[in-house]
């Protein structure tokens, strides 16, 4: 059987008030999976646990099946994965070719050709130091370098956000082109959903620390679904399918689960709508106070 | 870990043509002090040099950098204890360097010869101050070690000039400074970003 790419089981870790509350999910090889919630949630100190940046209060981490909490394990690990930062992680006193020089020795696959074609492909000059780079241009360099050595599984922490829309769907390009090697996986994290709507097969949501649901992307729009009617349709009965709910003048607005049982139940007194990610993580978060 | 090694060489670039200038200011001010000039000369610029690479990983985020790179913590603190020896080695080649140009050129300045002893003294000193500097900066990062760097700096110039008849030897130094190594190590490998 092939291990999974990465596998999160009943992860803890306390920091200060904040807490991870056991999360668990698994990423499959081939796959690109969305990691959202909204800011706050615990993406990036996720993150850095994959990263093992920080360490971990209790639950287990696996990449390519290896416990990542051991030092000797994390060193081969790292060689088999890219790792793109929201923020700027480079000297921004060295030049491109300078950081590229630091860090090239170090990885055991590292393929200069291929470093050379993405300067060229995201217009990256050489000989520019890194402080004189634009954020787009250092999330490409991040990127350049994280392609370079033949990741399989890119790690991405809010790559996209301070973006602008241009870049944002050519950097979602690039992640495509990348995902066509069938062992190849992304986990990426974002709260800018619509990145995800495009490109996602998994998505895993957690909120306040805690798992909200880790599933294929479809099968999301399967089971949810918004709804537009009026407030009659509100009993106790149907509200126990609302995730999250928006009462108007006119009537509701609300995201439900179980999407054919609570069509059976309203029959045609309800407008069904396919939500984006966005609605989805919006009622699952500042909705359930409404219902 | 000879990349990090190269890669705290590259972020002084520009350090490098400051620490040339101030090479200079240090001869001029000690003036007639042989051989506290060469003790001055090459611990500051050496002192220097190893507080800009740390501040430079300050700046740069470089934990989260290095520590998604295929390297060990081990590697990543051993690579800045032997940084040092290649700084201190740049230090010496300023001296020798300014010390040939007083000699071709006819300036009013005198740089003494230098002995293996002045040379061992001063590496000790430098060792010996970065055995105490470099857990404190691994421990509280760049800005809150500051002060007691400051500290080390005040107390190593009351020791110049007689750091031969004050500390043990060169290999006492060397020996606290792995074991200040082991410390930074422990202090690292338990760090978190």
């Amino acid at each position: 059987m092939v291990e999974p790419v990465l596998e999160v089981r009943d992860l803890k870790k306390r920091l200060g008030d904040f807490e991870i509350k056991g999360l668990s999910f698994t990423l499959e090889r081939g796959y690109i999976m969305g990691f959202i919630g909204p800011n706050g949630a615990g993406k990036t100190t996720t993150i850095k646990l994959i990263m093992n940046l920080i360490k971990k209060d209790g639950g287990f981490i696996k990449i390519f099946g290896l416990d990542n909490s051991i030092e000797k394990n994390s060193v081969k690990i790292r060689d088999r994965i890219g790792v793109v930062f929201g923020e700027n992680v480079f000297y921004e006193e060295l030049t491109v070719r300078e950081m590229k020089e630091v860090i090239a020795p170090l990885y055991s696959r590292w393929d200069d050709g291929a470093f050379e074609m993405y300067l060229k492909r995201f217009s990256l000059p050489a000989k520019r130091k890194i402080k004189e780079l634009s954020k787009g241009m250092k999330v490409k360099l991040a990127l350049a370098i994280a392609l370079s050595h033949d990741a399989e599984l890119l790690i991405m922490d809010e790559p996209t956000s301070g973006l602008d829309p241009i870049v944002r769907s050519e950097f979602l390009e690039i992640l495509s082109d990348f995902i066509q090697d069938e062992g190849r996986s992304v986990f990426f994290s974002t709260h800018i959903t619509s990145d995800l709507d495009k490109i996602a097969d998994f998505i895993t949501f957690i909120d306040e620390g805690s798992l909200v649901f880790s599933s294929p992307k479809d099968d999301l729009f399967e089971e949810y679904a918004l709804v537009k009617g009026p407030k009659a349709v509100l009993n106790p009965e149907t509200q126990k399918y609302f995730v999250g709910l928006k009462e108007h003048q006119f009537g509701i607005e609300g995201l439900i689960r179980n999407r054919e049982e609570f069509k059976k139940k309203v029959k045609d007194k309800v407008v069904f709508e396919r939500p984006a990610l966005e609605d989805i993580m919006f009622y699952f978060t500042r909705g359930k106070k409404n219902v | 870990m000879f990349s990090l090694i190269k890669k705290d060489l590259l972020v002084q670039r520009n350090y490098f043509l400051y620490g040339l200038f101030a090479a200079v200011v240090i001869a001029v001010s000690f003036q007639g002090l042989k051989e506290v000039m060469f003790q001055a000369m090459v611990f500051l610029l050496t002192y220097f040099f190893v507080q800009h690479a740390c501040f430079s990983d300050d700046r740069a985020c470089a934990d989260l950098l290095l520590n998604s790179l295929p390297i060990s913590r081990n590697a990543v603190v051993l690579a800045r204890y032997v940084s040092l020896f290649a700084f201190f080695a740049i230090a010496l080649l300023y001296y020798a360097l300014l010390a040939g140009v007083v000699k071709i050129l006819p300036l009013p300045l005198e740089l003494g010869p230098v002995s293996f002893e002045g040379i061992a003294e001063t590496l000790m000193l430098v060792v010996l101050v970065n055995s105490i500097f470099l857990p404190i900066f691994y421990k509280f990062g760049y800005g809150r070690s500051r002060i007691v760097n400051m500290i080390l700096l005040l107390g190593t110039f009351g020791a110049l000039g007689s750091a031969g008849e004050k500390f043990m030897n060169l290999f006492f130094a060397l020996a606290l400074y792995a074991f200040s190594y082991f410390v930074s190590l422990r202090i690292y490998l338990n760090k978190e970003f």
